[in-house]
C-alpha cells in the first residue's frame, strides 16, 4: 500500500507541468543516458547473441518435426511478448535499479534528503520522480530495441539474404501482432519499468539512518524487485492463457 | 554570536531560528551536506533553477558570482569528496544565499572548518559576501569563546 501511494504521489508530480524546470528536465535527460544510452551496445550485442541462438533452435527443431509454419508465432509469443522483455527488465534491474537503490539509501543516510527539504526543493520532483520516468522509458526503449533486432535476426534466419520474402515476413508478422498485443507489450514493460525504479527507491528510503544498512537496503530492494518481476510476468501469462 | 551551553540548547537554538515554519532561516550547517554527485555550481545554481525556474545558463552564472564572492571562483566544477573544508563552507554559504530568507545561520563552525582558525575564515568569507545577504547569526558552544577573541 506504501509503494502504491508513493506510486501516485510521484504520478501526480510528473503530471504537474511545472514539475519539468531546467534541472529536472536535465536529470530525466542523464538517467536515461545512463540506463539506457550508455548500457545500449552491451545490451544488443546480449539481445542479438539469445536472439540469433533461440530462433536458430526454434527454426530447426520446428523443421525437424515439420512444423516450420509455426516459426513465427514462436517468434512472437515467446520471444518477442516474453523472453526479451524480461531479459530487458532484468538488464535494467541489475544494472540501474541496485545503483538506484544505493544512492537513495545513501542520500537518506548523509542527510542530503533533508538537506533538500531544508532548501524547500521537493525530492520527488527532483530525485525520484525523474528516475522513475527515465527508468520507465529505458526498459521501454531495450525492449522495442531488442524486439525490433530479434524480427530481423528472424527474418535472416528463415530467409537467408532473400529480400524478395520481406514483404510476405512483414505481413505475417504484423498478423501475428495486432494493436491489442502490443499495447498489452507496452502496458507490461511500463509495469517492469515502474518496479525496478519504485521498488529500490521505497526500500533505499525505508531504512534506518545507519551507514552499515546501506547494504541491507539494496538487498531487500533487488529481492522486492525479483519477486515483483515474476510476479509481473507470472501475472501477464495468466491474463493471457486463461 | 549565540553561544550555548550544551547540544539540546543548540538544537533549541537553531529549532527557534527556524522558527515555526522550518524555513524562517537558512541553515549552514553540518547536518545540512551538499548533494554528492553534484558538482559546486550545480549545488548552488539548482536553488534558482527549482524555485525560480532560472534557466541553467543564468543559475550559474548567479552561483559562479557568488562563488567568485568568497574566493573560491575556481572550485566551481568540483564535487563534494574533492573539496577541503573551507571551499565546502564557501558553497554551502552560497547556498545559503542563493535561498534569499531575512537570516542565515551558521550552526557549529568550528566543526564545519576544523582545519583552519574558524573564527577569521568566518569574518573574512562575511566580509566578502556582506553585500549578499540581509544578516547572519553563528551559533558555536560557549567553550570556543576564546577561540574567537584568539588574534595572531
Amino acid at each position: 500500500m506504501a509503494l502504491l501511494r508513493f506510486g501516485f504521489h510521484l504520478l501526480e508530480v510528473a503530471l504537474t507541468p511545472r514539475t519539468y524546470d531546467s534541472a529536472t528536465r536535465w536529470i530525466i535527460t542523464k538517467q536515461i543516458y545512463f540506463t539506457a544510452v550508455q548500457a545500449l551496445p552491451v545490451f544488443l550485442i546480449y539481445s542479438l547473441v539469445i536472439s540469433v541462438v533461440l530462433i536458430q533452435i526454434m527454426v530447426s527443431v520446428a523443421r525437424d518435426f515439420g512444423l516450420s509454419e509455426y516459426v513465427p508465432g514462436l517468434i512472437v509469443g515467446f520471444l518477442l511478448m516474453e523472453l526479451l522483455p524480461l531479459l530487458s527488465v532484468l538488464f535494467v534491474a541489475l544494472r540501474s535499479g541496485a545503483a538506484i537503490n544505493t544512492e537513495i539509501a545513501l542520500m537518506h543516510v548523509n542527510n542530503e534528503i533533508t538537506a533538500f527539504e531544508h532548501a524547500q526543493i521537493d525530492p520527488a520532483r527532483y530525485e525520484y520522480m525523474p528516475r522513475v520516468v527515465g527508468g520507465v522509458i529505458s526498459v521501454l526503449a531495450l525492449t522495442g530495441l531488442s524486439a525490433l533486432s530479434a524480427l530481423l535476426v528472424a527474418f535472416f534466419v528463415i530467409y537467408g539474404l532473400d529480400w524478395s520474402n520481406l514483404g510476405n515476413y512483414t505481413h505475417s508478422m504484423a498478423q501475428l501482432l495486432p494493436l491489442t498485443l502490443v499495447f498489452g507489450l507496452i502496458a507490461k514493460t511500463v509495469l517492469y519499468g515502474l518496479c525496478v525504479t519504485l521498488i529500490p527507491i521505497k526500500t533505499g528510503l525505508e531504512i534506518p539512518k545507519r551507514l552499515f544498512l546501506v547494504p541491507v537496503s539494496v538487498l531487500k530492494g533487488m529481492m522486492r524487485v525479483f519477486f515483483a518481476i515474476v510476479l509481473i510476468e507470472v501475472a501477464s501469462l495468466t491474463f493471457k492463457y486463461m | 554570536m549565540t553561544w550555548c551551553d550544551d547540544e539540546p540548547a543548540r538544537k533549541a537554538q537553531i529549532r527557534t531560528l527556524l522558527g515555526e515554519s522550518g524555513y524562517a532561516c537558512a541553515l549552514v550547517s553540518p547536518d545540512m551536506p551538499l548533494r554528492v554527485n553534484l558538482t559546486a555550481l550545480e549545488n548552488i545554481a539548482l536553488i534558482a533553477q527549482f524555485h525560480h525556474a532560472t534557466p541553467w545558463q543564468q543559475a550559474s552564472e548567479q552561483a559562479q558570482t557568488l562563488l567568485d564572492c568568497t574566493g573560491h571562483g575556481d572550485i566551481a566544477l568540483k564535487r563534494d569528496e574533492d573539496l577541503s573544508m573551507t571551499q565546502r563552507f564557501a558553497v554551502k554559504m552560497a547556498r545559503a544565499i542563493m535561498l534569499h530568507r531575512a537570516l542565515i545561520a551558521i550552526d557549529r563552525p568550528a566543526l564545519m572548518l576544523a582545519d583552519v582558525h574558524y573564527p577569521e575564515v568566518l569574518r573574512a568569507m562575511l566580509t566578502c559576501l556582506q553585500h549578499e545577504y540581509s544578516d547572519h547569526c553563528v551559533v558555536d558552544y560557549i567553550w570556543n569563546r576564546p577561540v574567537y577573541e584568539y588574534r595572531k
